[in-house]
């Protein structure tokens, strides 16, 4: 567990997923689960965001809008990918249309597995990217 | 709990007017689907009338082209650049075209080959 | 001052989980015209019929749609069913038409709280969404799983429900009730909520047959179809009139899905108590060789599965038509002529899923 003072922000970019990973991942955001209440906030502005979500595998079409979100976020960043598509390219891997897991593309610092991953699972990837997150800001800091 | 399903096979130049007979009495488009076969592709238009499921279905050589039904069934338009872009069917008069930028998939027309060609592949 | 500009709605957008790109056109503040463009998830799963074989095709299916997953597994097994013509046991449909039931009201429940969110009405966003957990957190009992499911199989189903579960899932019910009478009433009363919905987005009867509309958008224009009365699964035993409704406004779309939970609770309670005893699947050995089509209601509308098989392990075809895709120029009928603030709440009328619509 970190004793990282700022809450992060998340943005979250659903790839080509099956839509059970997204709405787990909104599902965390609302009561029963509500990683809210630890100031985590769901923004929709890459320019805010702290970690970036992804879920579902990567294609053609969706190459761009990704590289174009990671790049916009600023640095330090974390990439999480949730679930066994955004990982791996999980089922439909054979698919014609995917290129594979996220890190085909971009760095990623947290991988969540299930198909579709639960809940519990994603909170604690968020919170294993609050880890990463962390040493990136102190490696950040040395270096000056 | 089986349903009826009717399956009626006609020819390409009798498409167009069958589906306004169709439209006249009152059918719906449902779906229109397109299968592989070994020579070509087979497309399905299916019709619903109150429960009742009609299907006709076309089969159609690798260079033969389709008319299009969108000036009889508005909603066509969807299904008929989807087939137009998948399969690589060419679709004739199609009012909605979206040359094939609906999907805008990895591979062009994923679906191309047809059957007698994916088996000497394999 | 008409000068016309284009402006472009996603891929990313905070309104919608989901990827979708509209270019709008706009003449001031009205949207004249819509270019929609799809395929940012497009996966090609219709083409891995020639990678996986009939069986494991059934967990593909499946995750066609991570909402309405129990409905694509239950479709694609009944073509398969269809085709192979196995008899699955009573129990089984019952139980089928139960897991059915439970994923519309968590689809409806998911549906109403992303549309509280689209107009800014945050706390009724999470409100719904509480409630619909309880539904999660039943299937997950009754199924295993909580959005993907794997419990439909061909033949039946695959994990049989006991009599304390069934007598749980009474309770529950009884309890959501009111909860969900308590939010529908500020969906249907509110001021707030009836400024953003009534008289937007109006699609006339004709206008919802001609485009090929399917599911609560058609039926919320007056128009009476609804699958379920086919009688697949166990649907023919039980009881339950298509609810309609005649204005066909972004309201009437919103009361028909609200009507929807209540009914679906109806046929949960139906459909537990005449609940037979017996097997829950029927063995079959062989391939499918044959075609069919296979229609049932999914939340959102009609889906349909075709399934051509060739007396081998590996099927021939399997096209699925999913109710989004069919809802498509529909929204693009009311999106002409919006204002550009009510863009948002029309794409979520027709509840689109994006993923069910690429595939």
């Amino acid at each position: 567990m970190s004793f990282f003072k700022k809450s992060p922000w998340l943005i979250h970019y659903d790839g080509s997923s099956c839509n059970g990973c997204d709405i787990e991942v909104l599902a965390c955001l609302t009561p029963v689960y509500d990683i809210e209440r630890f100031g985590i906030i769901n923004t929709g502005n890459p320019k805010h965001a702290d970690i970036f979500l992804i879920t579902g595998a990567v294609n053609e079409q969706n190459k761009e809008v990704i590289l174009n979100i990671y790049s916009q976020m600023p640095d330090p960043k974390v990439v999480i990918a949730v679930g066994a598509c955004a990982s791996s390219g999980g089922i439909c891997a054979e698919g014609y249309n995917i290129l594979g897991g996220v890190d085909k593309l971009i760095p990623v610092d947290v991988y969540v597995p299930g198909c579709a991953a639960r809940p519990e699972a994603i909170i604690d990837g968020v919170v294993k990217g609050l880890e990463v997150l962390e040493n990136k800001y102190r490696n950040k800091n040395k270096k000056k | 709990m089986l349903e009826k399903q009717i399956t009626e096979e006609i020819e390409i130049d009798k498409l167009f007017s069958r589906c306004a007979e169709l439209k006249f009495c009152g059918y719906r488009l449902v779906q229109i689907g397109c299968t592989r076969t070994v020579s070509g592709v087979e497309i399905n238009y299916s019709f619903d009338n109150n429960f009742q499921f009609l299907n006709l279905r076309i089969s159609c050589e690798k260079d033969q082209t389709v008319p299009s039904i969108q000036s009889v069934y508005e909603c066509a338009f969807i299904y008929e650049n989807e087939i137009a872009e998948l399969f690589g069917i060419t679709i004739t008069d199609m009012k909605i075209n979206f040359n094939g930028l609906l999907y805008k998939a990895a591979v062009s027309t994923p679906f191309g080959e047809t059957a007698a060609e994916t088996k000497a592949v394999r | 001052m008409s000068e016309r500009m284009i402006i472009p709605f996603g891929p990313q957008h905070p309104v919608l989980p989901e990827p979708i790109h509209l270019s709008l056109v706009l003449e001031n503040e009205k949207v004249v015209d819509v270019l929609p463009s799809i395929g940012f998830v497009h996966r090609g799963l219709e083409k891995l019929v020639e990678k996986k074989d009939f069986l494991e095709y059934t967990f593909v299916a499946e995750r066609i749609c991570g909402i309405c997953s129990y409905m694509h597994g239950m479709g694609y097994c009944q073509a398969i069913e269809n085709i192979m013509n196995i008899e699955i046991p009573g129990r089984a449909s019952f139980l089928r038409v139960i897991g059915a039931e439970f994923s519309r009201i968590h689809s409806h429940l998911l549906w109403l709280g992303l549309c509280a969110d689209a107009f800014g009405f945050e706390s009724l966003f999470m409100h719904t969404w509480k409630l619909r957990e309880q539904i999660l957190d039943l299937m997950e009992e009754m199924t295993g799983g909580r959005v993907i499911f794997s419990s439909v199989k061909i033949g039946g189903v695959k994990k049989d429900v006991d009599d304390s579960l069934l007598s749980k899932i009474n309770d529950v019910l009884l309890e959501l009730e009111p909860q969900v009478k308590e939010i529908s009433s500020v969906f249907l009363e509110s001021i707030t909520v009836r400024h953003r919905l009534e008289g937007v987005g109006v699609l006339t009867q004709d206008e919802a047959v001609s485009l090929g509309a399917v599911g609560p958008m058609l039926r919320a224009s007056g128009i009476n179809q609804d699958m379920r009365k086919l009688g697949y699964a166990a649907y023919a035993e039980l009881d339950f009139e298509p609810i309609i409704d005649t204005e066909g406004d972004s309201m009437a779309r919103c009361r028909v899905r609200i009507k929807e939970i209540f009914q679906s609770m109806d046929l949960i309670r139906q459909a537990v108590a005449k609940l037979p005893q017996g097997p829950i699947a029927a063995p079959f050995k062989g391939n499918p060789d044959g075609e069919y089509f296979s229609r049932l209601e999914q939340p959102r509308g009609e889906v349909i599965y075709y399934v051509k098989g060739n007396g081998t392990k590996f099927l021939d075809r399997m096209r699925v038509r999913t109710p989004t895709f069919a809802n498509l120029p529909a929204l693009i009928k009311v999106l002409k002529g919006c204002d550009l603030a009510d863009v948002p709440i029309l794409i979520l009328t027709i509840d689109p899923c994006i993923s069910c619509t690429e595939r």
